[in-house]
This record gives C-alpha cells, structure tokens and sequence, in this order.
C-alpha cells in the first residue's frame, strides 16, 4: 500500500498511529522532532507525511517547507481556526485534531492518498482481487457481480483489515450516517461477500465486537 | 444647552440690561439736570424782558402819558431781537392778550400765580416749547409777559448723547459678547476635557487621560480624575491577567489532559479491535499504564499546587550543607544520566523552613537546569549571604531563553519550548511549585537569563 512519515513527538502516539497504519498494509518512517523529520523527508521519498505542528526544534509548519511537495496530513492538539487555514495554506491536503479515532484517521489517510496516488490500488487475497479504483472484483479470474452497497462494504472492510468493526461502525462507514436501517441488514451484506469472495474464513464474526477481516 | 452657553447667555444678557438702565438714568439725570438750568436761564431772561419793558412803558406814560401804542412797539422790538435766538414771546394786559409772536400758540391765558405753572412745557403745533410767564405793574394796570422757549435744539442735543450712548452700549456689549466667548470656551474647556475622558472611559478605553492646566478646582478634579483613572485602569488590567492566566490554566490542562488520553483511548481501541499478537498487546498495555501514570503524576502537582495555596508552614531550623547534600544525592543519577557536574558551595550553615518543601523546591530547579543543559556541562548550586539576606542561587549554562518567557516561567503548564519539555517529561507545573512554595517562606525567585549562555534562578529569602 502506501509508505507513510509519522512525525509526532509523543512517543505513545508515534507508536500508536505506526501500530494502526500497520495493522492495514502501510508501510511506514518514524520521526520525533523536526530536524529529524526534514532528514528523513529528503532521503526517503513518501506518499504521505503526517505531521504534528508542535515539535521539538523545528514545527511542523517549518518542516513543510524544507522538504520536496508530499502529500500531508497535520495533526494538531489546538483546533483553533488559524491552525487550520495555515495549515491548508501551506499545502495540506487535511487535518486532524487531537483526540482523534483511529478509523477517522484511516479514513483520511485513505482519502488523500485516493486523490494524491494515480497508480491504481488493487488488493487481492486468496483468490480473490479487487481493483479500488475500477470498483471491479474477481474470483479465480472470473469478474463476479457485486452491488454498490456490497462493493462499498468491501472497501470499508479492506480499507480497515484487521481491524474489528462493529455492526454499527459499518452501516456508518459503508452505508452512511443518515441511514436509518437495522445492523441486521449489515449480516446479510457481509454473507453474500463471504461466499461471492470465498472469504468465508477471511471474514471473521467476533463476539460482541463485529466483523473484522484477516489478511 | 451646554454649561458655557449658559453661562454666556445670562452673563451677555445681565450686562445688556444693567448697561441700558445704567444709560437710561444717566442720560435721564442729564437731561433733568440741564433742563433745570434752561429753566433758571429762561427765568432770568424772562424777567429781565419784563423789566426792561416795564421799565420802557413807565418811561413812555411819564412822556406822553399813554402807552397803548407804544407798547406793540416796544414788544415787537423785544420780540424781534430774541425771535433770533428761538424765544418768541407774548403780552398780555389784565387778562387779555395784546401781542405775540409764538407760533401755533392757543392763545391761553395761563394762572401764573400758581407755582407749578411758573414754567411749564407746552407743545404749539409739533414743538416743544419752555414757557415761562412773568408779570409786572406799569400804571395800574398788570401786564404778563409769556416766555417761550423753542426746546427744539435743546432735545436734538439730548437725543444725539442719547443716540451716543445707546450707540456705545451696543458696540461695547458686541466687544463683550466676542471677549466673553472666547472666554468662556476657554474657561468651560476643562470641563469639555472632562467629559470626552470620562465618554471614553465608559466606552471601554481606560488608557485615556485629561490634561492637567493651572492650579484651580477643575485642574484637581482633572488630577483626581486621571488617578481614578489610574486606579481603574491597573485593575481592570489585572482582572485581564488574572483572567487570562486562568483561561491559559484551563486550556492548558485540558490540552495536557488529552495527550495522554488520546493515547489511553487509541491504544485501548487498539487492543480492542485489532488482530495482534501477544507482544503487541503487552506492549499496548505498557502504554496505557505510562500514560495513566503521567497523568496522575499531574495531578499530584495540581493537588500539591491546591494544597500549597492553603498550607501554614511548618518551619524548623533546617542544616543548608547537610539539604544541599541531601538533593545532590538524590539527584546524582539524573546528572550522571547526562554526564552533568554539580556544583555546590554553601556559606551559610542553616536556613529557617519546612525541609520537605525547600527540598521539593531545589528539586524542581535543578531538574529544570538539567533538562535546559546540554551533555556534560556543569550546573552550580550556592548559598550566600546577601546585604543580610540569605541567597540561594541555581545556575545553568545550557539553552537560556528570550526575556518573553521570563514573567510567564512560574505560570502552570507554561513552557519554553513547548514540545520538549513534554518530551522530557514535564508537565509544565514545577516552576508554579517552586513559586508557592517561595511565597509561604516568604522568598521570591527571579529568574535571569540569556539564549544559549543559561539560565540563573535567584531565591532571595526575606526572612532569615
């Protein structure tokens, strides 16, 4: 998938976000400072920089304008307007305020690198391999038919794999916040995958959390 | 209306009234007075006519013994002779009129006798005449003489002083009415002064102040007033502060709240939601704990911090050598931890205070020199007696920092380099620990410093 540059100080969080990016198939570089930062910019080229704008020598704002254009995303702990609009002014392409969710930050990070990358992102597991950008999936070769919702519900599944996902998170997620339907709907969503996909091992059901898919 | 023109409206108006009336009984008084003395002269003239032609008739009946004609004669020549100088006269002889030559006159016979009609004025056609009546004898029978004088010239003269003066009156009241202007404006400034200050100062704008002029009541009130200005002002700044230093407290409690919470919850989540292996897990839950832990650490400070605002010191005689070895000792593994040297040199033998707490305080300090140090660098502690008071003085040559930071160091949650120290460990609250425990003994710290030469922290100790 993508190689991503952590730049946060907080050790914990650092830890956190790497662990997270991880879990769903990015490749990542830590950095806890600016100087180190800028460094390692230069040296390793990366499809996607998040960066906390309070660091330790140099800020985020500084660093930004030290390296060759990246995609970024900027993780502030103040949601004060005038973060923001420097922010996106200085080439960001979003922005997260701290505390944030993990899955929100995937979110984002999946959306910029959907607008920023231009090579196509196909995943493939087992036999199946589904091309993102094309919204096509295949099965030992043979392109099978999914519905919108179904495909929706895949990506959300893929985007997050590994990563356990209440019934509720996925009707949020896949299906949107204003839809007024039962999780039930989400059981026979994730039953037609399963079998369509072969993935009836991939897709696990977990007790009291939800789905979560295994690569 | 405004206070000044007031004030020039009634004084303008006062003066106009009493000016007028003041010229009214002059030109009154005058024009009395010089009537009179018309009068006294046409009574003169008057009996002198009389006399004379009294005294020509007696002449003419001890010639010719009679007079009837003789007497228009004689009149006309009189009357001739004073026509000239605007008197015209008449004669009357036992009540009946014989000749005049007054214009316009009535031909009245008029009671002589009678005091008041001694001399009157009378009006004949459109003028004013003065007229006088004198009798005399001249063969039994009695003859009146009537004076009149043409009082024409006389009022053109009155009128024209009059005239001057009203004149006068009115260019000196126009004289008054500039000069009381300006005056006036310049008198009611003060008070203009006044009023736009304290206009902005009810509108929010407490710097303003009035310019004080001169030594009367409104330069006093203008003192007075820029004093309460003053004193507004100062308070009014300080409820900022106060305020501001609260909201700063507030935000950054929660700021430094969420850091560690955002981790707790991420890593939580984490463990909840994730497929990972046994070592993650563990690893995720070492997080936790950490992060839990920092933020009880914190809010330890923040109850010590509460604790030291209502805490009655516990003072003792307290050994300096003996608490300097004591806070070296303790800290020696977070100097040796950066190959720091500690410097210690104590000329005093004891100190009056809670032990516990100057411990606390010295730990703090050094610790903040430590982290502000680079590797091997030297850190000095010294006490020292200063003009009587006892000194003790913390001295780093690391980092330093801009005068900026210096009034805001014993803030909570104030840091220099905001995201360094966190990453050091600090939660930003040890300095606003220092501080209280400095006011309850009575000592105050100041802080110097200069960006890359150090930092050097001054406990002056009023109290032995």
């Amino acid at each position: 998938m993508a190689h991503i540059l952590v730049v946060e100080d907080d050790q914990s969080i650092n830890e956190l976000i790497v662990r997270n990016l991880k879990l769903v198939g990015h490749s990542f570089l830590q950095a806890f400072n600016g100087i180190e930062a800028v460094k390692i910019a230069l040296e390793n080229p990366v499809d996607l920089i998040l960066l906390d704008v309070m660091l330790p020598g140099i800020d985020g704002f500084e660093v930004i304008k030290k390296i060759p254009p990246t995609p970024v995303i900027y993780i502030t702990a103040k949601d004060g307007l005038e973060h923001k609009l420097n922010g996106l002014s200085l080439g960001a392409d979003d922005y997260m305020v701290k505390p944030f969710e993990m899955l929100e930050l995937l979110a984002r990070i999946e959306a910029v690198l959907r607008r920023t990358q231009k090579n196509n992102t196909v995943f493939s597991l087992d036999n199946a391999v589904i091309d993102l950008t094309s919204r096509k999936a295949q099965v030992g070769g043979m392109e099978i038919d999914l519905s919108p919702r179904e495909f929706e519900l895949l990506e959300v599944l893929i985007n997050n794999r590994n990563i356990a996902l209440s019934r509720d998170k996925l009707l949020e997620l896949a299906w949107g916040y204003d839809y007024a339907g039962e999780t039930r709907t989400v059981d026979t969503h994730i039953q037609k995958l399963r079998s369509k996909l072969g993935w009836e091992t991939r897709i696990k059901t977990l007790y009291k959390l939800g789905y979560r898919l295994e690569v | 209306m405004k206070f000044w023109q007031r004030a020039y409206l009634s004084i303008l108006l006062l003066f106009i009234l009493f000016f007028y009336s003041s010229i009214f009984l002059v030109s009154n008084f005058a024009y009395r007075t010089s009537l009179n003395s018309e009068r006294e002269r046409s009574f003169g003239e008057a009996s002198f006519i009389s006399a004379s032609l009294g005294r020509d008739l007696s002449v003419s009946l001890q010639n010719d013994g009679d007079t009837s004609s003789d007497v228009y004669s004689f009149f006309r020549r009189y009357a001739d002779f004073y026509k000239s100088q605007d008197i015209y006269l008449e004669l009357w002889k036992n009540d009946f009129f014989l000749i005049g030559n007054i214009p316009d006159s009535p031909i009245k016979k008029y009671d002589t006798n009678s005091e008041e009609q001694k001399s009157i004025i009378v009006e004949y056609g459109s003028k004013k005449y003065l007229l006088v009546a004198s009798s005399f004898l001249c063969d039994s029978d009695s003859y009146t003489l009537i004076y009149t004088h043409d009082l024409e010239g006389f009022t053109q003269e009155h009128n024209a002083l009059s005239q001057f003066l009203m004149l006068s009156g009115a260019a000196l009241a126009a004289l008054l009415a500039v000069g009381l202007y300006f005056l006036l404006r310049r008198l009611s400034k003060p008070i203009e002064n006044l009023d736009e200050a304290t206009g902005c100062i009810a509108d929010g704008d407490y710097s303003m102040r009035v310019p004080v002029h001169g030594k009367d009541e409104f330069a006093a009130l203008a003192r007075h007033f820029n004093s309460m200005a003053d004193e507004i002002e100062g308070k009014i700044h300080e409820l900022q502060t106060t305020a501001g230093q609260k909201q700063r407290f507030i935000d950054n409690l929660a700021h430094e709240l969420r850091t560690p919470l955002t981790a707790i919850r991420g890593y939580a989540e984490y463990l909840k939601n994730a497929n990972i292996d046994e070592d993650d897990k563990i690893a995720s839950i070492d997080y936790i704990i950490s992060e839990a832990v920092r933020i009880e650490e914190m809010t330890n400070k923040l109850l010590d911090l509460a604790l030291l605002r209502n805490n009655v010191l516990e003072t003792a005689e307290i050994d300096l050598p003996e608490l300097f070895n004591a806070v070296s000792d303790k800290m020696r593994p977070k100097f040796s931890e950066k190959n720091i040297t500690l410097e210690t040199s104590c000329e005093l033998s004891a100190i009056t205070g809670d032990r516990v707490l100057l411990e606390c305080l010295l730990n703090n300090l050094l610790d903040n020199a430590i982290k502000a140090s680079d590797d091997g660098a030297t850190v000095q502690l010294v006490a020292l007696l200063e003009n009587g008071e006892t000194i003790i003085n913390i001295r780093d040559f690391g980092r330093g920092m801009t005068e900026e930071h210096l009034n805001k160091l014993t803030e909570p949650f104030y840091r220099v380099d905001k995201a360094r120290s966190r990453s050091e460990g600090g939660a930003g609250l040890g300095l606003a620990l220092c501080e209280q425990i400095a006011e309850l003994h009575k000592a105050k710290l100041t802080f110097s410093s200069e960006i890359e030469k150090g930092t050097m922290v001054k406990i002056t100790f009023t109290t032995p």
